[in-house]
């Protein structure tokens, strides 16, 4: 026989986890060993009580390492931005449910809208005729049902199952300390029928994405603003925030601020990168260019002025 | 968390096993301390229990495993010599590490001791010194000493963030630098004093010596054994069957009691055996189910398309020589179902589906064997272009094209160098897949059968077998010779006698068996031998299924079900599709395994032609004799009733308001006029009908008359064969009692009970004024007699009844009638012979006949025209009957008059 928990603790299929509680409490107490109860029994009475306490422990996403496996299991993936998972931000998943009815064919797993076929027990009249002189009597085909032609085709949305993979969806937090490439997993029970691997596919939000393990706000600036090295705007997990380029700072090289990235599974956090990027405009107005002109040939000189002096 | 504690035991058990190596090993090295092999073995024991631990997040027991690595690394590289002191340090951790391991299985959690901490610092210290050692001697640069702890990172070049980095490893540099402490103070001496600090770590007892780290016993609970070990066993188990096999018939020959039991006791013990054997052999599904996340993950990605995964039933269990078969396959399977099925997410969106595709692997057992499923919610295959595709490889004509069905198309897949795809693609291959699938499926004794639906998705289903070696058969013979047929092929036996003969039908070219209604084709197995065949008298009929469906194998004798042991057949006969292999059978002679799915091909059965059978026997079954359809209902809900449903003219519902009570009457106002009601616990012992807002109206019409009985609920209405048991209930008005849907249902007896409500109801068409025809009724079921007997006496005839028509011959012998009515199926004697015999009958020679059957066709009415039968009518159509009956009377006596 299967292992039913509910049987066991001796409690009906619906019963609240308050139920379950004290099921377990007071027939823990009568078959403990210390109190001379079977072992056996006592334990099969631990086991059942943790998994109702799994299941109705509430759904949590947990970071899973290694490769998925278990007996049923759904592999399915995330779609979340770079701030969700830095943040540990509630998303919504789908996970599949119970089997709902076939909408299209209503069950039958024969499909209404395709061809039908002259039902050959009542010839195509749905219904079997019994006549005499004075009365006709008319009964229901029992084969067709009254329709007088049999579907041919089975249903194409449910392929003749009559049913459908049910889905249903849950509010649920990102694990603290997730990253890209991740595997969650949500144990059975918590949420749904089955444990349910989700691959973490994370999507920039706005200037922020994580380039490896590292969360990284790029800013695109222009190139005097860079050679000037003036404030810049930048996007946090807190919002934007004015930073000051350091006088020493180059092109390729990073800022770094300290504790303000994702978080990490111990409630912690790692450090924010800052990329700058330098745009060149290609063309500029005739008057742009020749002030640009002037100011290069007058670095220039004095660059000579400062080597030659 | 059941999955992890899983994964938990297999690391468990595999840390035992190493565990258990390495103290072997340790002791060698202490006799041959700069054997290289040794230390790398070691070495890398540890380094994966390293691993493994990291993964687990087993921190203590990682950072452990990664000291005691650093050190034999040292070790190994023959930077210093493995010297009893530090291969008493390796040995303290190897301790430590059961301990910990001990725990993991007790708790599933790593202690929280002190000690352990304590050690590590010790052993972490001890490192640093051997890594000193190391530097010390040999030529190694200081930067390059491996000081990093397990979970350093490599640092990055850029200034600024390398101000950071060192920020943020700060702490780990505060360990480092406390690790250093102890380690700058001590020296030499130092460390040799400091070392028997002996730290007491797990629950487990200790020795109480000197420098002894914990002991624990780590019990084993699983042993490797090598595969072809296994192997061996099972061949031999196969033997040991075969000899098993023998002795218990030569057992069966000398019957000596002695002899019996202990074959007996043989017999049991190696089925057992065997049984226990094959069990090593078998693994879960899921290891090759757990391979497809990755597949699955990767092909998706790089196709740019959308798919959950979902798997079921990875537990079930497989030979394990059949799951290394079936992994390429498979692989083939899901790689095409994501190829070629699942749409890139804007063509699912287009036609109205979820982006996200959906595959499912299932796997479950069905009657001794594993069905695979490889399911997809794709464009399904378009048996179209299939066709298209075969034209143009010049697999079929277009003309054969034309005639194909569906099926047949489909299983154009898998010829040799199909491919559906329109471009080739890296996933797919280049068509070399599904008929290499099929093979490999069906070389395992499997088959395979693809469902789709296009626009929808498609199934593929394989069926394989748990085992291969051993299977249990079923041993026929034909001309002399055994055959084994596998025994999950097998469905039933039918005997074949001139009875049952009866049930096989020629349509077409082919025979067909009627099997509870359904056509089975079937052939003779002398045939498919191509043997000559002598006629016999007995034959048996093997009903197998060869997966896509049922057919029949006609063989002379069934001999006995067997456990046979499958032996390939030579090359030379590779090519004959009707044998899977050959056995020995009990007496040491071979037999020869049939090949079901082989045969099933070679008949060349057309799903079309069966299912026309098919179809033709369920018309068949409709004109069978017998069956009956009938009305159940209820008065109150706890009685069931049936009357014959033809009887009724009409079924209505009317409210109770309608219900009237005129002049001692209930009558209802029905379609303009009064009906008359009959409430049925009137005139029959029965619960009363309940008072309902709504009844539902039972109406019987007799003429211009009308009469209904008053009902709570109309249960249903089937078609049945009535087996009336008239014995039970000897009431007035029922004609007697049988199960009908689990429930005792009375059969009422209309034309009484509407008697009893109003004898003159129905019109009397006697002829005769005198005297009341007398009719002879010869019907041998029950129900039609009392029924029939009861609507001609209502008519007012005479009745006297037969139940067959040996019993109504002699009745006519003894007393006088004025005509005959009868049946035509009766035991004993039917109608048509009754009917001749009265004709023979000088005395008789002018009884008129009437033969009454359940459906009339053209033929029996011309044999029975020939027996000498005047008049041919359909039993239950009462009016009908009545009036060709007073017809009948008519013509006969105005004629003699």
């Amino acid at each position: 026989m299967k292992f039913d928990p509910y049987r066991i603790l001796g409690i009906s299929p619906g019963a609240d986890i308050e139920e379950i509680r004290r099921a377990f409490r007071e027939k823990a107490r009568r078959f403990h060993p210390d109190r001379g109860g079977q072992k056996e029994l006592f334990l099969a009475l631990k086991r059942s009580y943790e998994i109702l306490q799994a299941r109705h422990a509430p759904a949590r996403l947990e970071i899973f390492k290694g490769r998925p496996q278990g007996d049923h299991y759904v592999l399915s993936f995330l779609d979340v931005t770079a701030r969700e998972v830095a943040v540990g931000a509630a998303v919504t998943v789908v996970i599949p449910d119970k089997p709902v009815p076939c909408p299209h064919c209503g069950g039958s797993g024969q499909n209404p809208a395709g061809p039908k076929r002259r039902c050959l027990f009542c010839e195509g009249e749905g219904v079997i005729e019994f006549s005499g002189p004075e009365r006709r009597l008319c009964i229901v085909c029992p084969r067709c049902g009254g329709k007088g032609e049999i579907l041919v085709d089975i249903c194409p949305k449910c392929r003749g199952k009559g049913e459908l993979a049910g889905e249903k969806e849950l509010e649920l937090s990102l694990p603290l300390g997730a990253r890209p490439g991740d595997i969650l997993y949500l144990p059975p029970g918590a949420g749904g029928e089955v444990a349910v691997f989700f691959e973490l596919q994370v999507h920039p939000s706005g200037c922020l994405n994580f380039e490896g393990e590292r969360l990284v706000s790029r800013v695109l600036i222009p190139f005097w603003r860079f050679a000037l090295r003036e404030k810049v705007t930048v996007e946090t997990l807190e919002g934007p925030e004015d930073l000051d380029l350091p006088a020493d700072f180059q092109p390729g090289q990073s800022l770094v601020l300290s504790r303000r990235g994702p978080w990490r599974a111990d409630g912690s956090r790692e450090d924010l990168y800052v990329k700058i990027d330098v745009f060149f405009p290609s063309d500029f107005s005739p008057k742009a260019r020749n002030k640009l002109k002037e100011l290069a040939e007058f670095l220039e000189k004095e660059e000579k002025d400062a080597s030659t002096g | 968390m059941g999955f992890e504690e899983d994964v938990l035991k297999d690391f468990i058990t595999e840390a035992k096993e190493n565990l258990e190596r390495l103290d072997e090993e340790f002791v060698e090295l202490e006799q041959r301390p700069e054997d290289k092999e040794l230390l790398s073995s070691i070495f890398r024991t540890i380094h994966t229990i390293k691993g493994t631990a990291g993964f687990f997040g087993f921190k203590t027991l990682e950072a452990i495993a990664h000291f005691a690595e650093d050190i034999l690394s040292k070790l190994r590289d023959g930077l210093v010599v493995a010297d009893e002191e530090t291969i008493d340090m390796l040995l303290k951790a190897v301790d430590y590490i059961k301990a910990i391991i001990a725990a993991l299985e007790e708790t599933g959690k790593e202690p929280v001791d002190d000690t352990y901490l304590d050690f590590l610092v010790d052993l972490r210290n001890f490192a640093e010194k051997v890594a000193k050692r190391a530097e010390g001697g040999g030529a190694e640069a200081k930067e390059a000493s491996p000081k990093e702890a397990p979970a350093a990172e490599a640092s990055q070049a850029s200034s600024p963030e390398e101000k950071k980095e060192e920020k943020g490893t700060e702490t780990k540099e505060e360990a480092q630098a406390k690790a250093e402490a102890p380690r700058e103070e001590s020296s030499k001496t130092e460390e040799k004093t400091s070392k028997p600090e002996v730290p007491k770590p797990a629950a487990s007892a200790p020795k109480k010596e000197d420098k002894s780290p914990p002991q624990v016993h780590l019990t084993e609970t699983h042993v490797r054994v090598d595969v072809k070990l296994l192997d061996q066993l099972m061949n031999l188990a196969g033997e040991l069957v075969l000899s098993r096999n023998r002795l218990v018939q030569i057992a069966s020959r000398i019957s000596d009691a002695e002899l019996q039991n202990a074959t007996q006791n043989l017999s049991l013990v190696t089925t057992e055996l065997q049984e226990k054997i094959m069990k090593t052999r078998m693994q879960p599904i899921g290891n090759v189910f757990n391979k497809f996340p990755r597949i699955v993950r990767d092909l998706a990605r790089s196709t740019g398309k959308k798919v959950n995964l979902r798997i079921e039933g990875a537990d079930t269990e497989l030979d394990r020589s059949i799951i290394d078969a079936i992994k390429d396959p498979l692989t083939h399977l899901v790689r095409n179902s994501i190829d070629h099925g699942i749409e890139d997410p804007d063509t699912r969106v287009q036609v109205g589906k979820p982006p996200v595709g959906t595959l499912v692997l299932r796997a479950y057992h069905e009657g001794g064997q594993v069905v695979i499923e490889i399911e997809d919610d794709g464009r399904g295959i378009d048996v179209r272009k299939i066709k298209q595709k075969a034209i143009e490889k010049g697999l079929i004509t277009p003309a054969e094209a034309e005639s194909m069905s569906d099926r047949e198309a489909l299983a154009l897949i898998f010829r040799p160098g199909f491919s559906t795809a329109q471009k080739v693609t890296n996933i797919s291959g280049r068509g070399v897949g599904m008929d290499v699938v099929k093979t490999n499926v069906e070389k395992l004794g499997g088959s395979i059968d693809i469902q789709t639906v296009l626009g929808a998705g498609t199934t593929v289903r394989l069926k394989i077998p748990l085992t291969l070696a051993i299977i249990p058969a079923l041993v026929v013979t034909c001309e002399g010779q055994r055959y084994a047929i596998p025994q999950v092929s097998l469905r039933e036996l039918v005997g074949l006698s001139p009875e049952t003969r009866k049930n096989i039908h020629q349509i077409g070219d082919s025979e067909f068996f009627r099997l509870r209604g359904e056509m089975v084709p079937i052939v003779r197995l002398a045939k498919i031998l191509g043997v000559e065949a002598q006629p016999r008298e007995n034959e048996s009929l093997v009903i197998l299924n060869s997966g896509a469906m049922d057919f029949g194998l006609v063989v002379d004798e069934i001999w006995d079900s067997e456990e046979i042991v499958v032996k390939p057949l030579g090359k030379h006969f590779k090519d004959i599709s009707i044998f899977a292999g050959a056995t020995i059978m009990g007496d040491g002679k071979m037999a020869l395994i049939l090949d079901v799915v082989g045969i099933s091909r070679k008949i060349g059965l057309k799903v079309e032609d069966v299912d026309r059978a098919k179809e033709e026997g369920a018309q068949a079954a409709y004109g069978e004799e017998e069956q009956q359809f009938i009305l159940l209902f209820n008065v109150s809900p706890e009685e069931q009733f049936a009357i014959p449903l033809a009887l009724v003219a009409r079924l209505d519902k009317i409210k109770a308001d309608k219900l009237e009570f005129v002049g001692g009457k209930e009558i209802v106002q029905y379609r303009g006029r009064s009906m008359p009601i009959i409430r049925l616990e009137n005139f029959l012992p029965i619960q009363p009908l309940p008072e309902q807002e709504e009844y539902h109206l039972l109406v019987f019409a007799e003429g211009e008359n009308e009469v209904a009985f008053l009902v709570s609920r109309i249960v249903d209405s089937i078609q049945t064969h009535v087996k009336l048991d008239e014995r039970l209930y000897q009431i007035e008005g029922v004609l007697g009692s049988a199960i009908v849907k689990d429930k005792t249902t009375l059969f009422l007896d209309v034309y009484k009970i509407i008697e009893m409500h109003d004898p003159n109801f129905f019109v009397k068409i006697v002829p005769q004024e005198e005297r009341p025809y007398r009719v002879l009724l010869a019907e041998d079921s029950p129900f039609f007699r009392q029924m029939i007997a009861n609507y001609l006496v209502a008519a007012g005839y005479e009745v006297e009844t037969a139940a067959d028509g040996l019993e109504a011959w002699e009745k006519l012998q003894k007393e006088s009638f004025d005509v005959l009515v009868t049946d035509i199926e009766m035991p004993r004697m039917n109608g048509l012979e009754l009917a001749k015999k009265i004709r023979a009958e000088e005395r008789l020679a002018d009884l008129p006949i009437m033969a009454l059957t359940s459906l009339a066709g053209e033929e029996d009415r011309r044999r029975g025209l020939e027996a000498g039968i005047d008049e041919y009518q359909v039993k239950l159509e009462r009016a009908k009957v009545l009036e060709a009956l007073a017809n009948l009377l008519n013509r006969k006596y105005a004629k003699a008059a």
